[in-house]
């Protein structure tokens, strides 16, 4: 019997001693939140957020919850405060004053009279000391909502003990959802209206800073439902809000601004520059706007648009002058039991072939990393006039292979070699614009740098490189950094990284990267480095370096490989290890002694 | 008024009519108007060298007119008038809309015109009735400031937007014909001020300012670091007042360069006599208010605080400290007097948030409820303010009356979580005191160097495989304390651990923190200054070769350098025009002693410097001594804001104390 007890106590202790570990004193705490959503008859939408906050620390009080910030849109939507006070520290009430509720323009809607009218109701909660406790309740009632559509991530900067989410649905309609890393199935009961469906997750953790977290989320607390009959049918509602027929005005002019274009791809990028540089980029997301979205005429006339608005004007100018063009409608790719929707949406892009190969294109200037890399990760459903289609895309990995030489003296290092890139690592532009972009992305360094294009094609490069460096030279000694090209493993600037880690660690696409240099000194000189090989092989990947020496010519060989894209925490501290071996300066800094020395 | 008004459209349509042409054509053109004008061959030159110049700007701003009409309360009615070619894509994105931003509690806006002249020779009228007009995106203050916004749309190169708004509050003139209304009266009722920068972001080929004022009111007013055509005349009850200049270009400027306001031209005007008469208002204006009344619950709070401590400069601490970490900053309104009155104590201590003028009056609130004279005070955050009373302020602290009878500035806004009662952050600052027999305008002093100090000091030992592995010791003070606190106080405690060993894997991506001490308690800035402890070991920190090793001093190789703000200051730049800034004055002590594997000696001779100066003084060192090379730093950096002429001195001494880092430390094997 005392042994049981101790034995219980042990593991009591060592359960208390764990959950400290993991809340470290958290500086604020959601005892409460409860979210309820009710599909009304009429279609209408009724959604109830409740709170209940203890601040615990100065840092939670002046940094992150003074404010509760609500963005609505009074064109389709009522905002109704239903309760807002603080609990002192002392148990005593202190509702907010009316002055403590303001409506301001949400920043997003800035220089954009078309949605001038979207309010941002700030709360400022009254009275907070450590101690006190948060008390918000309200409801937002959204007219002309036909499905529910729910993508939540069940986290913040704080833990949460309790996170209640309920669901109205009326009888005729059925309702889908995911959880993702979390646990529990909903308790349904049958109301007068429909059915009910109420989850309770506990604990929940609040979230990491930690770099390099997984762009679609999938890995934390998340949580999707809807009604939609299939992913096809929220599909249709939303390219019901593009327009795809011809425009006169804009056919005009883009028949002006393409006259000068050689072929589809320069005309696809002369309609692109002009997107981007021509039209402002609104970032508000389209749930404000209920998905509905301006004619390209009246975004082409006002010269800004929203990111769904610049791609329906970019698709109506392609299709003006004979480009076929879709909107590619980019979800995370979930392996199985995917349930669609229009909120887990991450992104909108234009999809076009030019010439038979396939680009996606972004509406505001900014690069992506192309689907092609991004595999499986993600899922493509491509929208038209025409219907829906789902997109697989051939999955690719970046491969970047150089044979590189170097000769080494004293005032100068030249480098030649040959440079293989595949996997589509560097976007499609037309023709000398091509060039351009592969030089900037290979970034080769020194003067004079000659670079002789051999082969060219979106998903394979072959270069040769010239350039002259010269070496630092310190106490008569040369340090000389081994050339890389500019989009590989170093581009990401993924170092440093913390020892430890929580969260999925997510890299920008799968690699492998490799360089052979062999180098040829001037008499007189002579390598420091030593020689050694490091290899070393796990799951998540692989790295080997070598440094060896024959007669005069020096042999350095650098790979890495990473097949995977996703690294677990269990995997990250190897995972650490061999970007450390490929970043290491042992390796790609060679040190060589003058004939002075 | 009228013959005016004639001269600027003649002015402008032939503006229009010359930059729809080629560059050529604009040149002769502008050449033309010089000569119609009346100019003098010099000034035709100038012309022709400005119209060249211009051509490689975004945009260019024809006109830029503001013509202000005040009454005899003080109120006012501003006119003003906007031409804007624009040149290129950037220009036309940016100028799709034109916002103009007001307060609803003492101003009214309105677009009056706009028309667009396009480059093919059409014009475009907006409707002002398209006028949006709505609360303003915010944060921190919520205020209801307002915006109105009219949308010229789709711009191309050429196009001229010609706008007009008129604006009526502060220090503006009502409209003719209207009775007044109480809103746009100015607090200092009677009295109008007003601050006109003279430099633009824009080329701007013409800028007039034109104010009438009841001859009644005396105007005092400067046109600092630069000329204007100032003309005054009168007619009927008013006076006057014109300044213009031509050919402004985009004020060239240095990196780090103090705030435009300094060394820009601007004008500056009041009809306040002086300083005085202003401090005397800003005393009394809060007094009648009732700003500072006590309450119960404040007074016990303050019983609480002050609880056995008899010590005056405690008390003050206590509660300064008190009101900047729990007072947050967040600004509701009180409605009217908001912007320049002070929130009453009652407000302040319920909401326990505010902007910098309501922290201010809670802590002259508390300090009088336990026996203190203090008084609110206007300051400047940024920039200097003139001896011309045009109430060029941004920011409101506290002063407060010493038993010696001297007055000692505090600000509660600024000392969040930091070990100062007046934040260095803001030395060499002008305030002026809202006193009852009135105060000219001071400024607080220069903070001594060693009251921000950095102390580093680290033992380790480097293996012959390039390991090193040692310990380091982090003292800071003041500002210094602050910034590498914030940490603790700004960061989550999670996350502590992690952003200690951020600061190592800076220096190297291997680093491991193998164990840190920064005390129990490290959010209670007040126990002492900080100090941390850190053990560490970092594999493969030297380069290593055959009898060789290479590394930068762990001290000098990215350690830490979110404090070390003046490396942030670009001292490439050989010569400066203009004075600049740094964050702090701060003293940074280094010392690193690393013993070396045995056999290997530093190939590099010793290293020493000695440099003082005005500005800073930098005393360096780095030797061998058997087996152990030491580095010891003092870099003094003796201000906040500097002169043009102090340049030479802090380069001469941030650049010696980089120099050590320029370059890795060679260890050969004998």
């Amino acid at each position: 019997m005392n042994k049981s007890f101790s034995y219980i106590g042990f593991i009591f202790i060592v359960l208390i001693l764990f959950n400290q570990s993991v809340s470290a004193n958290p500086e604020a705490n959601f005892r409460k939140i409860r979210k309820e959503f009710t599909l009304l008859p009429d279609n209408k939408l009724q959604i109830n957020y409740y709170k209940e906050l203890e601040i615990n620390s100065l840092m939670a009080l002046n940094n992150l919850y003074g404010e509760t910030f609500i963005i609505y849109n009074p064109d389709f939507q009522k905002l109704k405060i239903n309760t807002a006070f603080t609990r002192l520290a002392n148990g005593d009430t202190l509702f907010i004053p009316q002055n403590a509720l303001n409506e301001v323009l949400p920043a997003f809607a800035s220089h954009a009279p078309a949605y001038n009218h979207l309010k941002e109701m700030v709360i400022t909660h009254t009275g907070l000391e450590p101690g006190a406790c948060i008390y918000l309740d309200y409801t937002l009632l959204s007219d002309n909502i036909t499905h529910l559509d729910i993508n939540e991530i069940l986290q913040e900067e704080t833990p949460i003990q309790e996170y209640n989410i309920i669901i109205n649905i009326t009888n005729n309609q059925e309702l889908n959802y995911k959880l993702l890393n979390l646990k529990g199935k909903p308790e349904i009961t049958e109301t007068s209206q429909g059915k009910r469906y109420s989850w309770k997750f506990n604990n929940l953790q609040p979230r990491t800073h930690e770099s390099f977290r997984i762009k679609n989320r999938t890995d934390i607390p998340h949580f999707m439902a809807n009604t939609y009959t299939s992913i096809k049918s929220s599909l249709e509602i939303l390219r019901d809000n593009f327009y795809f027929n011809k425009n006169e005005k804009i056919a005009n002019f883009t028949e002006t601004l393409t006259q000068n274009c050689q072929n589809d791809l320069d005309k696809t990028f002369a309609i692109k520059d002009y997107i981007t540089q021509r039209i402002s980029t609104l970032n508000i997301p389209s749930e404000y706007l209920n998905r509905k979205i301006r004619t390209p005429e009246e975004v082409f006339n006002q010269a800004y648009g929203t990111q769904a608005e610049k791609i329906n004007l970019f698709i109506a100018m392609l299709q003006s002058v004979g480009i076929p063009a879709s909107v590619a409608v980019i979800y995370p790719g979930l392996e199985k039991d995917a349930v669609g929707g229009i909120q887990p949406i991450r992104q909108l892009l234009v999809y076009t072939l030019s010439e038979g190969i396939p680009l996606f294109l972004t509406a505001d200037g900014h690069d992506i990393i192309s689907p092609e890399l991004r595999g499986k990760r993600d899922q493509i459903y491509l929208l038209s006039a025409s219907g829906i289609t789902p997109l697989t895309v051939l999955p690719a990995a970046g491969d970047i292979n150089c044979q590189l030489n170097l000769n080494i003296s004293p005032s100068k290092a030249n480098l030649s070699g040959n440079i293989s890139l595949s996997g589509g690592l560097i976007p499609l532009r037309p023709n000398k614009l091509y060039q351009e972009k592969i030089k900037t992305a290979i970034s080769i360094p020194g003067d004079s740098v000659n670079i002789r294009y051999n082969k060219v094609t979106p998903f394979e490069n072959n270069l040769s490189i010239e350039s002259q460096v010269t070496p630092v030279t310190n106490q008569n000694y040369l340090f000389y950094s081994l050339p890389e090209t500019g989009i590989g493993v170093r581009s990401w600037n993924i170092l440093p990284l913390n020892s430890d880690r929580r969260e999925q660690l997510e890299i920008p696409y799968p690699i492998r990267e490799s360089y052979d240099y062999t180098i040829q000194l001037a008499p007189g000189l002579t390598l420091k480095n030593q020689c050694r090989e490091i290899r070393k092989k796990h799951r998540c990947g692989s790295v080997s370096v070598k440094i060896s020496q024959q007669a005069d010519k020096i042999y350095i060989h650098r790979k890495i490989e990473l097949p995977t894209t996703i690294i677990m925490p269990k995997d990250y501290k190897h995972f650490r290890e061999i970007l450390h071996i490929w970043q290491d300066g042992n390796i790609n800094t060679l040190i060589i002694s003058d004939i002075q020395s | 008024m009228h013959f005016f008004s004639r001269f600027i459209n003649f002015v402008n349509d032939e503006i229009y009519t010359m930059m729809k042409k080629t560059k050529l054509f604009s040149l002769l053109t502008f050449a033309g108007i010089s000569l119609l004008t009346g100019q003098s061959r010099g000034e035709n030159r100038d012309s022709l060298a400005f119209s060249e110049k211009i051509m490689q700007y975004d945009a260019v701003q024809l006109l830029d007119s503001t013509h202000v009409q005040v009454s005899e309360s003080g109120a006012g009615t501003f006119h003003i008038h906007r031409i804007i070619k624009v040149q290129n894509p950037a220009a036309a994105l940016r100028y799709r809309t034109i916002t103009y931003d007001y307060d609803p509690l003492t101003a009214f806006a309105e677009f009056k015109s706009i028309t667009i002249r396009q480059a093919n020779g059409e014009t475009r009228i907006i409707d002002p009735k398209t006028t949006c007009d709505y609360a303003a995106p915010a944060r921190a203050i919520y205020w209801g400031a307002r915006q109105i916004m009219i949308e010229p749309g789709r711009l191309e190169p050429g196009d001229t937007i010609d706008y007009e708004i008129t604006k009526k509050g502060f220090t503006y003139a009502l409209l003719a014909n209207t009775e007044e209304d109480e809103r746009f009266i100015p607090p200092m009722r009677g009295q109008f001020y007003d601050i006109i920068p003279f430099w633009s972001s824009l080329p701007t080929v013409k800028k007039v300012y034109r104010l009438a004022l009841p001859k009644s009111k005396e105007l005092q007013y400067q046109f600092y670091q630069g000329t204007c055509h100032t003309s005054v005349d009168t007619s009927g009850n008013h006076r006057f007042y014109t300044f213009k200049v031509q050919h402004i270009l985009p004020f060239e400027k240095e990196p780090n360069m103090v705030d435009l306001y300094d060394v820009a031209p601007k004008l500056m005007m009041s009809t306040t006599p002086d300083w005085k008469a202003k401090s005397r208002w800003f005393y009394k204006v809060n007094e009648e208010y009732g700003s500072f009344s006590p309450t119960p619950e404040a007074q016990a709070k303050v019983n609480e605080l002050l609880q056995n401590i008899d010590d005056e400069m405690e008390k003050i601490s206590v509660l300064t400290h008190w009101v900047a970490d729990n007072m947050r900053y967040s600004g509701i309104s009180m409605g009217k007097g908001e912007g320049y009155t002070l929130h009453n104590t009652r407000m302040n201590f319920t909401d326990r948030c505010g902007v910098c003028k309501d922290k201010a009056a809670l802590l002259i609130s508390m300090l009088r409820m336990a026996g203190f004279e203090a008084f609110p005070a206007m300051t400047m955050a940024g920039s200097r303010v003139e001896a011309i009373p045009a109430d060029h302020f941004n920011h409101s602290v506290a002063v407060v009356k010493l038993s010696d009878g001297t007055y000692m500035p505090l600000d509660p806004t600024w000392v969040p979580f930091i070990r100062e009662l007046w934040s260095s952050a803001e030395q060499q600052q002008n305030y002026l005191p809202g006193l009852p027999e009135g105060s000219d305008l001071l400024i607080t002093p220069l903070s001594p160097p060693e009251n921000h100090y950095l102390k580093l000091r680290i033992s380790s030992v480097l293996d012959e495989k390039g390991t090193l592995k040692g310990e380091l010791t982090l003292e800071a003070e003041g500002q210094s304390d602050g910034n590498i606190r914030r940490i603790f106080t700004n960061g989550y405690e999670r996350d502590w651990k992690n952003a200690l060993e951020k600061e190592l894997l800076n220096v190297s991506p291997k680093a491991r923190l193998i164990q840190c001490d920064y005390g129990k308690k490290p959010r209670n800035y007040l126990l002492a200054p900080l100090h941390i402890k850190m053990k560490f070991i970092i594999p493969d920190y030297a380069l290593s070769g055959k009898n060789i090793l290479a590394f930068k001093p762990m001290s000098l190789n990215n350690l830490f350098n979110r404090i070390r703000s003046y490396l942030r200051i670009n001292t490439s730049l050989a010569e400066r025009k203009y004075g600049f800034k740094d964050a702090c004055s701060r003293l940074i002590l280094l010392e690193e002693t690393i013993r070396l594997p045995q056999g290997f000696k530093m190939k590099q001779a010793g290293q020493e410097d000695r440099i003082e100066g005005k500005a800073a003084d930098f005393y360096g060192q780095l030797t061998q001594k058997g087996n152990f090379l030491h580095l010891s730093h003092k870099l003094v950096l003796k201000k906040r804001v500097y002169e043009a002429d102090d340049w030479q001195s802090f380069r001469r001494a941030v650049n010696a104390h980089k120099s050590y880092s320029e370059q890795a430390i060679i260890l050969e094997h004998n």
